[in-house]
């Protein structure tokens, strides 16, 4: 093994005095416990100290409260008393530590306490001479020192000590400094007015803000005119003064406001500003208009916006040379936005239209109070309105269009002259609208009515035509007619054109849907514009749903009977063909979508509740179903087969009346056929079941607009209800 | 044969301020009970209700508004309470008339008002 080479420079190390290490262990050791001693003593000074604060207080409180409260009409008793209380206070002033705690409690209870106990605590500090030792603070070289002599002078309201603090109101210390601008402040009227002739330096925001908190909370106090400090060299100083004229409302100034907003500096010119704008001083706007400028964006703004508030028609050229010339965005919006102010609708908005918006809007020929119509796009039959603004400078635009479109203010709220055309003419309406709605020109359907139409219409045949495909596709090929014909109003794209496969039936059927539409149109008719506002709106957007139980079918009657006797409404006969009775099942459409496990709990259910219906559905799922489901259908068929058998069900018409929550009375081969003929029908034959075909006959006593509504929502109530 | 002394139950923390109303209070006549924090409060009153509580509603363990709530739902007292509220502490005047003060006066307190508005309340009762 190779022995380990030890570096030479190890070897030749200098020896390490061991004896060393010791001492500066001992030595630093001993420091250590100095220091802690030091700490610990100084500690236990402190808390002593402390103690004897409190003890001091514990005795002195009660003094103070005697002397505070007391009162000469006490007994002998008490007054004995206070003189020798006073005796005693007096022999304990003469420690300098008792006279510090009892400065120290009067300082707090003058915080807490108010009124006449706090004046008599004033006057008791006075009394016992404390103050002195305030003002002996004053000639200390520690800042703290003098900053909390001049709070207790201050807050002990010594009046004398005015004089004595006001020296240090330009003290370079800014604590200090702070501290006697309050005082002086505080302390005397006129101490507002020595701060504000004779301040040097900087006076911040919340220095300010506190000053005059205590000039406000001043009882008596005259404020002077501080438009005399308007001319300080002092930045901070005119500030102030503006800012003390604005809260003391002071117009004298306006001479010197006006000469302000020349100023150099900004903050002074927008106070002054805000000065103008406060007292309403006319006569700066010619000033305004000078200086605007050679000032910067935020001073222009101030500006333009002082001009709107105070200006008048003489301003308007000014405005639109700054809206014509400026290219800062913010300014020329201000600028905009106080022509408005001034002129009310001068400019109206454009720019930020969309595009299609845009193009819809034509700009009316510059003609005072001309209206125009606007076309209306095409297959949009929309009601026109065309808003026209009067002009005195065309240059501005003034003259727009707007179309009553959504996202566009109401015409009564645009602050316009508006004018409401008539609902867009036949000729605006696309060929293809006209073949699908057919809304004559007497009909003067409002847009609104429009809207909530189609959006019931459209949320109604969404549904149809969803269960109608699922049912043609996948139940039987005849099973529902097929809802594609349907218009969508206002959506033309999504019109089909009629399937070419349909049945003459269904064919027969799609008509009778036009003569829906050709009532709700033909409905309004024979009526002036005033008998339609009459009609409550709540009634043309709620469909009158046609119930085809015993009962509801009263009310269904009710509604045929007020749509009867209107001599031109058309035949309507909707006939449905003969749908497998399993489709009445309410199982039957949630089993269709569900998986195998709900599956399995609705046969369950149907074993439960199910009737013939369930078992002419279930017979369908034997040729549908497999596996563990089929398995399962089998054996619910066979118990609900023996149940019924056991317990014959009668016809659904029958059971009607117990049925009607269920919506069960509707039952196989329903046909329903709402007829409105133009003879008087038996009222007795107004309602009834032939070969399951169900006549309807309507005899309306209502007015055609609401004949129509009743018709349409109680078709597609029907369509609904046999869907369900 | 002079009428018995009104008890007035006063929950201060500030000794001061609890001491110079302490004596103001006596001397106007009153029995005071002084407590300086909130569970001082509480002992007090479930050995005792007094005919009047004057409270501060900032006090340690138990603020004022608990001390509300604690007299009115679980003494089931109507007691008159007073509160002692410091300025902007509107919130807490607002929870505490919400749970059944029946006066308040805020600091820095008057104790000449002070008197005025116990007597008031004692008055009413």
């Amino acid at each position: 093994m190779q022995a380990a080479i030890v570096p030479r420079y190890i070897l030749n190390a200098t020896s390490f005095h061991l004896e060393l290490v010791g001492y500066f262990t001992v030595g630093f050791t001993v420091i250590a416990l100095i220091l802690l001693l030091i700490v610990f003593l100084n500690r236990r000074t402190q808390s002593n100290k402390k103690r004897g604060t409190a003890a001091r207080k514990k005795i002195l409180a009660p003094m103070i409260s005697t002397f505070l409260f007391y009162e000469n009409e006490g007994n002998k008793e008490d007054n004995v008393e206070y003189v020798e209380m006073k005796i005693r206070i007096r022999e304990m002033l003469k420690d300098k530590d008792n006279r510090g705690v009892l400065t120290e409690i009067l300082m707090d209870l003058q915080k807490d306490i108010s009124g006449d106990a706090q004046d008599r605590l004033l006057q008791l500090y006075a009394d016992l001479e404390l103050h002195f030792d305030a003002f002996e603070k004053l000639s200390s070289w520690r800042w703290e020192i003098i900053s909390s002599g001049i709070l207790e002078l201050s807050r002990m309201k010594v009046d004398k000590a005015y004089t004595f603090i006001r020296p240090f109101v330009n003290d370079r210390r800014s604590v200090i400094r702070k501290q006697a601008q309050i005082a002086t402040v505080t302390l005397r009227k006129e101490g507002i007015n020595y701060f504000l002739d004779t301040a040097k330096y900087a006076i911040s925001e919340w220095q300010q803000l506190k000053l005059l908190d205590i000039i406000r909370e001043k009882e008596d106090f005259i404020p002077p005119s501080f438009r005399l400090w308007l001319t300080s060299g002092n930045k901070d100083v005119v500030l102030f003064a503006l800012r003390l004229i604005r809260y003391y409302k002071q117009s004298d100034a306006n001479n010197a406001i006006l000469r302000l907003l020349r100023h150099k500096n900004d903050q002074i010119k927008l106070e002054a500003l805000e000065c103008v704008r406060e007292f309403c001083v006319l006569e700066s706007l010619e000033i305004l208009k000078k200086i605007y400028p050679e000032n910067k964006a935020e001073i222009k703004r101030t500006i333009l916006d002082t001009i709107g508030f105070l200006g008048s028609e003489t301003e308007i050229p000014f405005l639109e040379g700054v809206i014509h010339e400026e290219k800062d965005f913010m300014v020329k919006s201000k600028a905009i936005s106080s022509l408005n102010e001034i002129k009310p609708d001068s400019i109206l908005p454009e720019d930020v239209l969309s595009k299609t918006e845009k193009e819809e809007l034509t700009v009316a020929p510059q003609q005072e109070d001309q209206v125009e119509k606007v076309d209306t796009q095409e297959n949009e039959p929309i009601p026109a309105v065309t808003v026209t603004q009067t002009s005195e400078t065309p240059s501005l635009e003034e003259e727009v269009l707007i179309e009553a479109v959504p996202g566009i203010p109401p015409a009564e709220e645009m602050p316009v002259a508006a004018t409401i055309e008539e609902p867009a003419s036949k000729e605006n309406i696309s060929a293809q609208d006209e073949t699908d709605l057919s809304i004559p020109d007497e009909l003067p359907i409002e847009e609104e009515d429009l809207e909530i139409f189609d959006l019931c219409l459209h949320e109604s045949l969404e549904e149809l035509i969803l269960e109608a495909r699922e049912y043609e596709g996948t139940l039987s090929p005849r099973g529902v007619l097929s809802l594609d014909f349907l218009p969508l109003v206002n959506e033309p794209q999504a019109v089909e054109p009629f399937d070419s496969e349909l049945s003459e039936d269904e064919c027969e059927a799609i008509m009778h849907m036009e003569t829906v539409y050709e009532i709700l149109e033909a409905g309004d008719g024979g009526k002036t514009e005033e008998e339609q506002e009459d009609v409550p709106l709540d009634s043309l957007l709620q469909p009158h749903g046609i119930a085809l139980k015993a009962e509801d079918e009263n009310t269904f009657l009710e509604d045929a009977e007020a749509i009867k006797g209107e001599n031109h409404i058309p035949e309507l006969e909707i006939d449905f063909s003969p749908e497998p009775a399993f489709h009445l099942s309410i199982f039957s459409d949630l089993f269709l979508r569900c998986d195998k496990d709900t599956k399995l709990m609705l046969l369950d259910e149907i074993l439960a509740v199910g009737d013939e219906k369930e078992l002419e559905f279930l017979d369908f799922l034997l040729g549908q179903e497999e596996g563990e489901v089929l398995e399962k259908v089998e054996c619910i068929r066979e118990k609900l087969g023996s149940l019924l058998e056991s317990f014959p069900v009668g016809t659904y018409c029958e059971s009607s009346e117990q049925d009607q929550s269920s919506g069960l009375s509707m039952h196989e081969g329903v046909r329903l056929a709402v007829t409105s003929t133009d003879t008087e029908v038996d009222p007795g034959h107004s309602a009834k079941e032939e070969e399951g075909l169900l006549h309807l006959n309507f005899e309306p006593d209502v007015s055609n607009e609401e004949s129509a509504e009743i018709v349409t929502g109680s078709f597609f109530s029907c369509i609904r209800r046999l869907m369900k | 044969m002079t009428p018995p002394k009104k008890q007035l139950l006063l929950a201060e923390d500030d000794d001061l301020l609890a001491s110079l109303l302490n004596f103001r209070l006596k001397k106007a006549g009153y029995d005071v009970l002084l407590a300086s924090d909130g569970q001082q409060v509480k002992e007090l009153l479930k050995n005792h209700i007094p005919d009047i509580i004057v409270s501060d509603i900032m006090m340690p363990y138990f603020s004022g508004i608990e001390l509300i709530d604690f007299v009115r739902n679980e003494l089931k007292s109507q007691v008159p309470v007073i509160i002692i509220s410091s300025a902007g502490n509107e919130q807490n005047v607002l929870s505490a008339f919400e749970l059944g003060a029946n006066d308040f006066i805020s600091k820095p307190v008057s104790p000449s008002e002070l008197l005025v508005r116990v007597g008031r309340e004692l008055n009413k009762n």
